[in-house]
């Protein structure tokens, strides 16, 4: 058992280092902390009135928009790339023939790619965090812990896309369709509230294929993760008063996140055990 | 899973799926349990603030929106449910006089000084270098729970069939309600923005937001305030939680854009009866501002700025409206709020005659912050105003009692003179031993032996403001005059009293007025002409007129008439001299208002019937009225 866990926990950090050393990430990493940085100069050209504290609220404000937009969007692109490649690029270059004929099974092998990327989604998202951190902490001189929150949350929200990404990526010799399909996934997870819609409104013109279309609608809001729960990150981070007690929200979406990224971890499982190496 | 491996992972994959689905299907629950929630306690807000639930967009048909039949079932709901609260002084419909629904009651508790001990003087240095320091220590337990147990409320099965009627209708677009209580997808139903759906995705719309508030700067600085507004507009609507926005716009609206414009002369100004108020160019723009900040107040009901910028920097100092500024700020102080906003709210009670509520607030305001240097002259000064005013009431009391014992004695009434002459001889005393007091305790607070910098001129000025009434009701109008010139130079907080106060001795003395004198007393009757049947408030009471009576409306922040038993009084009558002699206040309110009068002295509320119907103004003509 030690030794299973030594060989995955080897392989995660092979491919946390490989991951690392990738020039596209490390680009979206350095773009990403530019942004950030940039955000302490956006306001320094803005009207506002002669109270000094709004014009250091309006500042704060500028600086979580344009740090949360960053970290989502470069975040869920590093998220996408590396959870796309990783298995593929091994194939590709041959390499994992030479770790699968050694004594490691391919469970192990597959779970230690897997935490090898949330590794380096993990650190990334450490990154661009802590920056923000420091970057708030200049501007208001508190420590922002509720952004250790909203990071935490925007890890999960990373997490469910990274397992189906990675899920894809099982299938494919080559990073490019696990990318496009890990976009795909980005996106409808962001669009499932619409399917619920669908069927809200479906069954109106009466005709059997308009049911069946909302059934299927239904079926997908469902079993589809809906990303745009993880939307609590944004508020916790602003904190409206007039906002509910939501403890109970922050935990139940943790779970939520770890059950989707279970069901994507065992589908990639189920897809590479099957895949003729 | 050795034995089973091609079926037991993916049955592993399925019930992990299947509790995903199950666990998205709690959070989905809890979302609409969050929506309903804020859905509460924003349209209670608004009904308190507003008297509506929810204002339907301008142009949309407001048949088309159910936020009044939705409110109605959420009373309907909530009043067993709710444990009781009691019925405060401000917890009453102002239209109505009926107390407020539970709910509107549950979702603002009181503001109640939780924590009595005073700030350790190390700290308050330090503390008032802090912005938001104030919101930590205001910021009630009992609000706290109330919440929690709204909260409770949304998420229990009672709750069930009111959220998913709110949840539809919201879907099909017909809550009015729309902000951060539900979500902004309905946000984008509303008609005159330009947003499309790339704007709403994945949640970046704040960004979105800020981009068109850097355009909104940038207009500024070009000076094309025009295109400003409908950006402004397009900025909240993005995100309707940007607060900064709202403070903004609406100062650029309210402060920026009329700086360079001049007040509409009266004539040219059409009345607003949405906002009570004749509004010319300029003066819309003002209500332009305070539309935008109530629009603020619907979307984000518990943030103090928004009522905080609305009352102080919109009504009170540009309006002059110190009802509606006090009914804002006091909304303020229910939230977390900074501490400035609470001596604001003092002075402003202060400059509307609530004196005693004024000074109380400022002791409770000394008593947890024993350093501020603001709050022991503002409680001398509200000290020194009800000394004042309990001088002038004295002054009209024995009037009053004059002319009883005048009648007496036109009648022959041995009694009755006996009567008068005893209470007219008391009355005087009173007088005179108040005046004495007024003096000796402006004189205290004033200083005369101090360096020049040192004095309290407002004092001063209080100080020959006494002087002078004494020399008016002697009758040497000419002396009163310099002396109250005097007084109106000597402090700036006194000079719109003072110039009001020489008017009218200039013309009761009947003494020679100067250009600008003539001018000031013709523009005053032109807006007098126009204001005259607007809302006015009396010593801290507030009447309105309507089908030619005035109608006390509120007192203080409590509950004005009610459809209590009125006592019928006719002017010039024995009864009213004598209402005047025991209760002076009323001579005020008859003096100021026209027509019959629904009033309250004491205890009991009474219907002054006058003579004379109320006067013609531009609201009322009592030609047509009759």
């Amino acid at each position: 058992m030690g030794s299973a866990l030594g060989g995955v926990l080897s392989i995660a950090v092979y491919t946390w280092r490989e991951g690392m050393r990738k020039k596209t990430l490390i680009g979206f990493l350095i773009l990403s902390i530019l942004v950030i940085f940039g955000s302490q100069f956006i306001t320094a050209f803005l009207t506002t009135s002669s109270d000094a504290g709004s014009q250091s609220e309006l500042d704060v404000k500028l600086i979580k928009d344009i740090c949360v937009t960053t970290i989502s969007i470069f975040g869920m692109l590093i998220t996408i790339f590396v959870s796309a490649s990783v298995v593929p690029t091994e194939v590709d270059n041959k390499v994992i023939y030479t770790v699968l004929s050694k004594p490691v099974r391919r469970f192990q092998y597959l779970l230690g790619k897997f935490l090898g990327v949330q590794f380096i989604i993990i650190i990334n998202l450490v990154l661009m965090g802590g920056l923000f951190f420091f970057a708030l902490y200049l501007k208001e001189r508190v420590l922002p812990t509720l952004l250790l929150y909203s990071i935490l949350l925007t890890y999960f929200q990373f997490l469910i896309v990274s397992a189906f990404t990675f899920a894809v990526s099982c299938t494919a010799n080559s990073a490019v369709l696990p990318t496009i399909g890990g976009l795909f996934i980005y996106i409808t997870g962001n669009l499932t509230e619409y399917l619920k819609d669908v069927y809200d409104r479906s069954g109106q013109t009466q005709q059997a294929l308009d049911t069946w279309i909302g059934y299927a609608a239904y079926g997908l809001y469902n079993v589809l993760p809906n990303l745009q729960y993880f939307d609590l990150k944004d508020q916790i981070l602003y904190l409206a008063s007039n906002d509910a007690p939501r403890d109970t929200i922050f935990s139940q979406l943790i779970i939520y996140g770890l059950l989707y990224g279970l069901a994507g971890y065992l589908m990639s499982y189920w897809i590479f055990r099957r895949k003729e190496l | 899973m050795q034995k089973f491996p091609s079926i037991a992972v993916p049955i592993l994959a399925i019930a992990a799926l299947a509790l995903g689905s199950a666990q998205g299907r709690r959070l989905g629950h809890l979302e609409e349990c969050e929506r309903f929630y804020r859905w509460m306690v924003s349209s209670s807000t608004q009904m308190r603030l507003f008297g509506d639930p929810g204002k339907p967009p301008p142009g949309e048909d407001p048949e088309k929106y159910v936020d009044d039949e939705l409110f109605a079932k959420l009373v309907e709901l909530t009043e067993p449910i709710l444990p009781d609260v009691p019925v405060g002084e401000a917890d009453y419909n102002k239209l109505t006089g009926k107390p407020l629904e539970k709910v509107i009651r549950y979702t603002a508790a009181p503001h109640v000084e939780e924590d009595t001990e005073a700030v350790p003087e190390e700290d308050v240095a330090e503390e008032q270098d802090k912005t938001g320091e104030g919101q930590k220590t205001i910021y009630t337990e009992e609000q706290r729970q109330r919440d929690l147990a709204l909260w409770n409320l949304a998420l229990s099965p009672e709750s069930s069939g009111l959220r998913k009627e709110l949840w539809t209708a919201h879907r099909d677009g017909r809550i009015a309600a729309f902000g951060t209580q539900l979500g902004v997808e309905g946000l984008y139903q509303e008609r005159g923005t330009q947003i499309s759906l790339a704007n709403m995705f994945f949640g970046f719309r704040k960004m979105a937001a800020n981009l068109v508030w850097l355009e909104v700067d940038r207009y500024w600085h070009k000076g094309q305030m025009h295109r400003m507004l409908p950006l402004m507009k397009t900025c909240v609507t993005l995100d309707p939680e940007f607060i900064d926005a709202y403070l903004l716009g609406a100062w650029h609206m309210a402060y920026n854009a009329t700086a360079p414009m001049t007040d509409t002369s009266w004539e040219l100004r059409t009345y607003d009866p949405v906002h009570e108020w004749w509004v010319g160019d300029k003066e819309r723009y003002f209500f332009y501002g305070v539309d935008f900040l109530k629009d603020g107040i619907r979307k984000n009901p518990r943030n103090y700025k928004l009522y905080f910028d609305l009352g102080f920097a919109i009504y009170e100092i540009k309006l002059e409206n110190h009802v509606d500024a006090i009914k804002y700020l006091s909304e303020a102080i229910r939230l977390d709020h900074d501490r400035w906003v609470r001596r604001t709210l003092y002075r402003l009670k202060g400059i509307d005659e609530r004196f005693e509520e004024s000074k109380e607030g400022w002791e409770d305001y000394l008593a947890k912050w024993p350093s501020n240097l603001v709050a022991p002259r503002f409680i001398k000064f509200m000290e020194g105003e009800i000394l004042d005013r309990e001088t002038d009431y004295a002054a009209k009391s024995a009037r009053a009692a004059d002319t009883m014992l005048a009648r007496a004695q036109e009648r022959g009434d041995a009694a009755a003179i006996a009567q008068w002459t005893t209470a007219a001889a008391e009355a005087h005393a009173k007088e005179a031993d108040l005046y004495v007091k007024a003096k000796a305790f402006w004189s205290s607070i004033y200083r005369e032996d101090a360096e020049e910098h040192e004095k309290e001129t407002y004092a001063g000025a209080r100080l020959l403001r006494i002087e002078a009434m004494e020399q008016r009701s002697k009758g040497l109008f000419e002396e009163a005059a310099v002396t109250i010139d005097r007084a109106r130079w000597m402090s700036n907080e006194f000079w719109d009293l003072g110039t009001k106060l020489l008017m009218d001795i200039k013309q009761e003395g009947k003494l020679p007025m100067a250009l600008t004198d003539v001018r000031y007393i013709e523009r005053s009757k032109v807006e007098e002409e126009y204001t005259r049947h607007l809302p006015k408030s009396i010593a801290g009471r507030l009447y309105r007129f309507t089908q030619g009576t005035w109608t006390c409306v509120s007192i203080g922040p409590g509950a004005g008439y009610q459809g209590e038993e009125l006592t019928p009084i006719e002017q010039d009558s024995d009864v009213l001299i004598q209402l005047e002699y025991t209760n002076p206040e009323v001579v005020r309110v008859i003096q100021e208002l026209d027509g019959n009068i629904v009033l309250k002295a004491g205890d009991k509320w009474y219907e002054y019937r006058s003579k004379e119907p109320a006067q013609k103004s531009k609201l009322f003509d009592p030609a047509q009225a009759a």
